[in-house]
This record gives structure tokens, C-alpha cells and sequence, in this order.
């Protein structure tokens, strides 16, 4: 249950995985979501209120915090709203802002490019 | 930012199977991890299958540099240009279940999007524009590979069409790769080009063929390999409709008039009884807004094609605009009829958008593994566009 985890994070004194910051946004969430479960629109509200205050960088940390207190609901949101701000960025903006680096050979990554190119039409400018 | 590296391979894959399937294709491109994961077979980008893409295919008569071809994305609400090498003409070139077929000269397939083609032994009698109809056999160790329904369609003799010719169905079995020889389409139904007069869905075992003017319907049992009775199925008003295999429902889309003028309805089948209930109707303005004429025969233009949970109507003779809308099926209660459905207008063809002399239009499930691991191995000869 979605509780269980909680506890123990209490009853464990050197958490690390979890830093006050995030707590304080994440735990409340379990409560609100009882609350307000029936209505999808004030749920909607609700989390883009929550969001206007987080930066993408601390997205991850809540997703990393979600994941290990087991909450599926708040899991789900963070990850798609990490999806909707990646969903019609360029390639380039995608890998700043995974802070990842092309790993293909030379020429690989333009084969793939040409192959796929009618993909690349409609993406934002960065 | 540089956190988000430390994010496991399973949450960044929570993450992209969120992603419409354009963003998946190029985001395969950003590191050949996330390449591994996307192109993987066990990816899915969620919700893919129940809302299949909408395709136009534009043909010149004359001059096949001015072919074009469009692929819309209902997720991410997009049109997509298709490269211009994908070759193709109104005779030989059918659409079913996320297959591209050519039925002749020679009988080949390939997955919507892939440039992966495969080739099977010939049909027994090679035919132009018949109805086909993808499903994988119960019987078959292989569940990967399809067979396939071949029914109707036209044989040349020279230039012209054999109309006297009553062409046996056909079914392909992939583990002989051969062809078996059925019982043809009832008489009740005309030969000749088949999809500008009859309508086709696959459903719960049973090829279902549907006269669009005639309202005719038969059914054949992919099991038993046996015609149904040739019934008529024509609620009253309806002038023209089309048969379409939905997610769990057999669906019965058309003009309908009345006293009060026409409209575009949609009625669920049961197809034991072939009953029909109305569950959704086109809002009058969005109708008129696929016309631009007022002329009294303007709604025998409308083609409908749909698949899982969306049906697409657009206006096939509306050049160079091609206004489609599409309507998504969304809740599925367990009374007869029930479902809510949401209309919408398709966006506009990006331009620009050529003067084509026919239109080939068809709605496909897409497969994100089938585009990018278009090098694939299959039985049967194996080529690349």
C-alpha cells in the first residue's frame, strides 16, 4: 500500500534517497489524491499548481522519489510531464536536457537521420 | 540537469513509452542507448494500437513526380510527409491491419512506414484491388508471421477488366508459404474493382464484406472456410455506409437521411443478429465543414475507414484540401450501444499538397518496432525500397 514505504522512511533515520525538499512536495500528494480522487479536473489543477514551483532539473529527483516511496499516481504524473516538455523539442534540446551525450559511430547517426527524416518535420525551434 | 542520467533504465523507458511515436522515432536518434530501448520488440509506446494513423495517398495520373503521400498521427495531432520513394499505383497497392500490399503482379507485403518488403509464393489467381483482411492463426507455432485473406478483386486481359471472372478466395499459410483455394464472394455482390464499392472488416474471426451502396453483408469463417448468407443491413435513411472493425465492436458508419436533413451516424452491429443501435451522430457544422459546395450530392464524396477506437470520414474529392475528421470511441460500457464518442477536425495537409487524379486512403496501426528495425529477417524473398 501506498503507505507501507512511508513508514519506513520515517523509521529510517539515514534515508538519502529521499531529501526534505521532495518530501515535503511528494508526501502530502497520497492525502490530496484521496480527497479529490472523484474529480479529474481539480486533480489537474492541483498538480500543475505543484509543478509552476518545481524546475525540470528537480523533476528528477521527485520521479527518483516517487519510484522509491512506491506511488505509482505521482510516479505516473512526474514522468508525463517530463514527457510532454521533451515531446517536440529537437534532438539536441532532448540530449541537454537528459544530459546525454551520441554515442553512434560516425555516419551512423546521419543514416538514421536520413532514413527517418520525415519524422523530423514540425519540431519546435529550441 | 545532468541528474536525469542517473535515472534507471526502466524509469527513462516509463518515460519515452510515453512519447507519441514521431518523438520515439527521433529520439532514437540521441544516444544508441536510448536506440536499444525504443527499437526493442517488448517497447510499446502506450495506447499505440488502439489509435491507428491516418493515411493519404495522392496519384497523378500522368506524372508520378507529382505522387504525395501523408501519414497523420492522431497522438501527436500531426501530418507527416512520406518520403516520395515509396512507389505505388491505384491497381495493386491495398491496406489492411498495418500492411502495404502490392497483389500483382507478384504478392508482397510490407509493415506500414518499414522499408522492409516480403514477398510470398504467388496467389493462384493474381488479381488487382481485392479486399484483403491480416490475421494470425491459432493453429500457426509462429505467432509473428500473418496470414492473409484475399477476396475479390479484377483480373486484365490486356487492357481491359475480365468482368465474367468470379475469382476465388484465397488464404495464405505461412508455415507452407502457399495459397489455398476458397470459395469466391457470394454472387449477390458485383465483381469488379472492389474497394470503390464494397467495404471489408476483419472481426472475431469472420471477414466481413459489405456492399457501401448495396448494403449487402456476408460473412466468411476463417475457421470453417464457409460464406454466411448474404443479408441486408440498412438501417432506416441510410443511403451509403461502410463496415469498420473497431476495438471491440463491429461498427456501421453512413449518411442517414431524414426529415431533417442528412447526417453522418454511427451504429454498433451485433454480429450474430446483425441488429444495429445507433451510438453517435456528427455534429451538423463539423459535417458541413468537410464540403465546400452545397450541391444535393455532395455526401457521396465521404469515405470512412477506422480501426481500434477512431474512425476517420474525410472528403475524397476535396482537392488539395482533403478535409478529414476523425471520431474517437471512448468508453465501452456493456450496454448495448454504449460508448462516448469525441468528433474533432483533422488539421490541415501541410502544404503543398499537389492536384492528384485519385486518392488512396486507408487508416493503419503503426509499428514502432516494425520502422526501426526495418531490417528484420522473414521468410520469403526480402527486399528494400
Amino acid at each position: 500500500m501506498k503507505f507501507c514505504t512511508v513508514k519506513q522512511y520515517f523509521d529510517d533515520e539515514n534515508n538519502n534517497n529521499v531529501t526534505n525538499g521532495i518530501a515535503t512536495t511528494v508526501i502530502p500528494l497520497p492525502n490530496k489524491h484521496l480527497k479529490i480522487k472523484a474529480n479529474n479536473k481539480e486533480m489537474e489543477q492541483y498538480e500543475q499548481e505543484l509543478l509552476r514551483n518545481v524546475m525540470p532539473q528537480e523533476l528528477t529527483k521527485l520521479i527518483l522519489a516517487a519510484n522509491y516511496l512506491n506511488f505509482k499516481e505521482a510516479l505516473d504524473f512526474f514522468c508525463r510531464t517530463v514527457a510532454n516538455a521533451i515531446q517536440n523539442k529537437s534532438v539536441d534540446y532532448v540530449r541537454k536536457f537528459f544530459g546525454l551525450e551520441s554515442d553512434f559511430e560516425p555516419g551512423e547517426e546521419e543514416k538514421l537521420c536520413k532514413e527517418f527524416a520525415w519524422s523530423f518535420e514540425g519540431v519546435d525551434e529550441d | 540537469m545532468t541528474e536525469f542520467r542517473s535515472l534507471s533504465v526502466d524509469l527513462m523507458e516509463r518515460i519515452l513509452c510515453l512519447l507519441p511515436i514521431p518523438t520515439l522515432i527521433r529520439a532514437s536518434t540521441v544516444c544508441k542507448l536510448w536506440y536499444s530501448i525504443i527499437s526493442s520488440s517488448t517497447f510499446s509506446s502506450s495506447s499505440s494500437s488502439l489509435h491507428p494513423w491516418f493515411f493519404l495517398y495522392g496519384l497523378h495520373n500522368t506524372s508520378s513526380k507529382n505522387n504525395q503521400s501523408f501519414a497523420f498521427d492522431p497522438i501527436s495531432n500531426l501530418w507527416f510527409r512520406l518520403p516520395s520513394n515509396t512507389s505505388f499505383s491505384n491497381n495493386n497497392t491495398t491496406s489492411a491491419a498495418g500492411f502495404l500490399f502490392t497483389t500483382a503482379p507478384t504478392f508482397s507485403f510490407s509493415p506500414v512506414l518499414s522499408r522492409h518488403i516480403s514477398t510470398t509464393s504467388p496467389l493462384h489467381y493474381s488479381r488487382h484491388n481485392p479486399l484483403l483482411g491480416v490475421f494470425y492463426s491459432s493453429h500457426n507455432p509462429n505467432h509473428n508471421r500473418p496470414s492473409f485473406i484475399v477476396v475479390g478483386g479484377v483480373r486484365f486481359i490486356g487492357n481491359l477488366v475480365d468482368i465474367e471472372d468470379r475469382l476465388a478466395v484465397e488464404m495464405y499459410n505461412p508455415d507452407l508459404d502457399s495459397w489455398d483455394i476458397c470459395p469466391p464472394l457470394p454472387s449477390d455482390f458485383p465483381t469488379g474493382f472492389s474497394s470503390s464499392s464494397l467495404s471489408s472488416a476483419l472481426f472475431k474471426g469472420r471477414f466481413y464484406v459489405f456492399g457501401i451502396n448495396s448494403s449487402f453483408v456476408s460473412s466468411f469463417d476463417l475457421e470453417s472456410r464457409v460464406w454466411s448468407n448474404v443479408q441486408t443491413l440498412r438501417p432506416p435513411g441510410v443511403s451509403f455506409s461502410f463496415l469498420i472493425s473497431c476495438k471491440d465492436r463491429l461498427v456501421l458508419a453512413g449518411i442517414c437521411n431524414s426529415q431533417a436533413g442528412s447526417s453522418f451516424n454511427l451504429w454498433r452491429i451485433d454480429e450474430k443478429t446483425m441488429e444495429f443501435s445507433e451510438f453517435a451522430i456528427m455534429p451538423q457544422d463539423l459535417l458541413y465543414s468537410l464540403f465546400d459546395s452545397d450541391e444535393d450530392d455532395k455526401f457521396a464524396c465521404l469515405k470512412c475507414v477506422g480501426l481500434g477506437d477512431l474512425i476517420y470520414v474525410f472528403n475524397e474529392d476535396y482537392h488539395k484540401r482533403y478535409p478529414a475528421c476523425v471520431c474517437e470511441i471512448t468508453t465501452t460500457t456493456q450496454q448495448s450501444g454504449g460508448g462516448k464518442c469525441k468528433w474533432r477536425r483533422v488539421p490541415q495537409l501541410p502544404s503543398p499538397v499537389n492536384k492528384f487524379h485519385q486518392v488512396i486512403s486507408f487508416c493503419s496501426t503503426v509499428s514502432l518496432h516494425s520502422i526501426l528495425q526495418g531490417r528484420g529477417g522473414d521468410a520469403g524473398a526480402e527486399a528494400y525500397v
